[in-house]
């Protein structure tokens, strides 16, 4: 069944835009992440105009970080405190994110720091996933117990003046560290289309040392502000968020949510870090394809503006 | 007086020709105005028929002679650029381009036969035939560096359905009365669109005729299209209530 997009002014099965939302959706919550970075590309590839692909998708996102929040949210796992500062900042960086869009459409080179952007995040947070839950299960392997630096320890970030307690996250810290990380997740989610989880969900633990309890739905909900500001900038100045195929995705997206969390309860979290490490990589790599290889078409056509009716 | 006599027959012969040659119109209808795009469009096709007839006060109502149509299909213009990539620093990125103002987003030629065997080029050039003749790239100095940007751009339409040539699509159901059918892609651009129809004989233009026709969104398309472009933050804020409404639903129904 056909169903036409009226933004993304192209028709596509319904079923397969439900499907690659709940295909998504399913990893995303086995893994706990938005699932941006994986639906933004495969909308791209199915050929959904980029600019339409990377301001839907944050809608999509904004419902699936909403439905984790929630659940997060029950057995009180958000630092509702931290989680402001990271969502104010967040969305200053959102305003600069959506700038640089708009810059970057403008002069053609908006693919390619896409391309970029995705090749060098993902690239380095899945080296370091894949790094990290590879020690851990070898460690688990050889049967050995070593000590990890654990959340609550504190670094040089934590010095900085200006400190704040979160009682809740048990962090007595700097602002700036705080605001920073925010809104660079806010820029870069804004730029790429992406939630910003699994850059946002490590910087949390390893530089701020939000312990493990409250760092995921304090993470979803600073996911909920940047990308609600997204969608709503998106629309304002491009016009490219396609709420109906925002909401398809929505649909297959939070139901598939659901599965892939109840089955992410039989896997152990190094697995599922090494599974999505892997995941990440090959999204990366399929990124450094297209720009490290000659493309099939050198030549590439857009509009520029709507002009008038002529003969 | 052998001479004479064939002059004044040739003379004969060739008024009677000119007079058939201008003695004919075109009638031609379109079998839809407006096209509509609705929730499951994937395209549609349009019908596009005519008559040649008798000029009115023509003495002779008999249409007689070989006829061919050419029907241009055109579509509302836009600006348009297209980019090329190169190689620099070591990754692929676009670093030529060049613009076309007011191009044509729809362009198809359909004719009953070669258009070559139609007509002579300057005779088709005058009506802006074939695709690369256009006046939007005809603008463009005429270098080397153009000319690739203007095929690649004509061979990028072609790939996506909205430009393109078919010279037997036109039929004749009779002596004088022809149809043919244009398919509309889904991705075909919504707008204005104008059919001209050209009547030729023996290579020369005879007679045209241009009907208009549209492609609009209709019902909640139109909605959605129009809310998003006239009144984008208040479109903006219903996406993210759609959003945090069908997450909320999502952990209330599956409560995990």
């Amino acid at each position: 069944m056909q169903i036409y997009l009226p933004i993304a002014e192209i028709s596509l099965n319904l079923f397969f835009l439900i499907g690659m939302g709940g295909a998504v959706g399913f990893l995303s919550g086995l893994f706990g992440i938005g699932g941006g970075f994986l639906l933004t590309p495969l909308l791209i590839f199915s050929g959904i105009p980029a600019p339409v692909a990377v301001a839907s998708v944050t809608g999509q996102v904004a419902a699936a970080s909403t439905s984790g929040a929630l659940s997060y949210f029950r057995r009180s796992g958000i630092d509702f405190h931290l989680a402001l500062y990271l969502s104010l900042s967040g969305i200053i960086g959102v305003f600069g994110g959506v700038a640089a869009f708009s810059a970057l459409r403008d002069a053609g080179h908006l693919d390619l720091v896409i391309s970029l952007g995705y090749l060098l995040f993902l690239g380095m947070i899945g080296l370091m996933m894949l790094l990290e839950s590879m020690r851990s299960l070898l460690r688990d392997f050889r049967g050995k117990t070593t000590k990890m630096k654990l959340p609550g320890q504190h670094n040089w970030v934590h010095g900085l003046p200006l400190r704040i307690r979160f009682k809740k996250s048990k962090l007595y810290v700097s602002v700036f560290p705080v605001l920073l990380i925010g809104a660079s997740i806010g820029f870069l989610g804004a730029l790429l289309g992406i939630g910003g989880g699994f850059i946002l969900v490590p910087a949390l633990i390893y530089i701020l040392r939000v312990p493990g309890n409250v760092v995921i739905g304090t993470s979803l909900v600073q996911v909920i502000a940047i990308m609600a500001a997204s969608t709503i900038l998106h629309s304002v100045d491009s016009q490219t968020v396609d709420i109906l195929l925002a909401f398809c995705l929505m649909v297959g997206g939070v139901v598939g949510a659901q599965f892939g969390a109840s089955v992410g309860k039989y896997l152990r979290g190094d697995q599922l870090r090494a599974l999505l490490a892997i995941i990440v990589l090959s999204v990366a790599l399929r990124f450094a394809y297209s720009l490290f290889f000659e493309p099939a078409d050198l030549f590439s056509t857009a509009i520029l503006s709507i002009g008038e009716l002529g003969q | 007086m052998i001479r004479i006599y064939s002059l004044i027959l040739s003379f004969i012969i060739s008024f009677a020709l000119f007079t058939t040659a201008h003695a004919q119109r075109l009638v031609s209808g379109l079998s839809d105005s407006q096209i509509s795009i609705h929730s499951s469009f994937s395209g549609d096709t349009l019908t596009i028929f005519g008559n040649i007839e008798a000029e009115h006060g023509a003495k002779d109502k008999i249409i007689t002679g070989s006829f061919n149509i050419i029907t241009v299909i055109k579509g509302p213009t836009i600006n348009r650029i297209i980019r090329k990539k190169s190689k620099q620093f070591g990754v692929w990125l676009n670093s030529d381009y060049e613009k076309y103002n007011r191009f044509s987003s729809f362009f198809w030629i359909l004719s009953d036969t070669n258009l070559s065997d139609i007509a002579s080029d300057e005779t088709l050039r005058e009506i802006g035939l074939p695709l690369n003749v256009q006046p939007q790239l005809s603008l463009k100095k005429s270098d080397e560096h153009s000319e690739t940007f203007n095929a690649n751009l004509i061979r990028l339409m072609k790939d996506e359905g909205l430009f393109g040539v078919n010279e037997n699509a036109i039929l004749f159901r009779s002596d004088t009365l022809f149809s043919t059918q244009i398919k509309l892609p889904a991705n075909v651009p919504v707008g204005n669109y104008i059919a001209q129809t050209y009547l030729f004989q023996n290579g020369v233009l005879v007679s045209k005729q241009a009907e208009p026709f549209s492609v609009k969104k209709t019902g909640f398309e139109r909605f959605l299209g129009n809310f998003a472009k006239q009144s984008p933050l208040l479109y903006g804020i219903f996406a993210v209530f759609l959003a945090l409404f069908t997450g909320w639903l999502g952990g209330v129904a599956f409560r995990r």
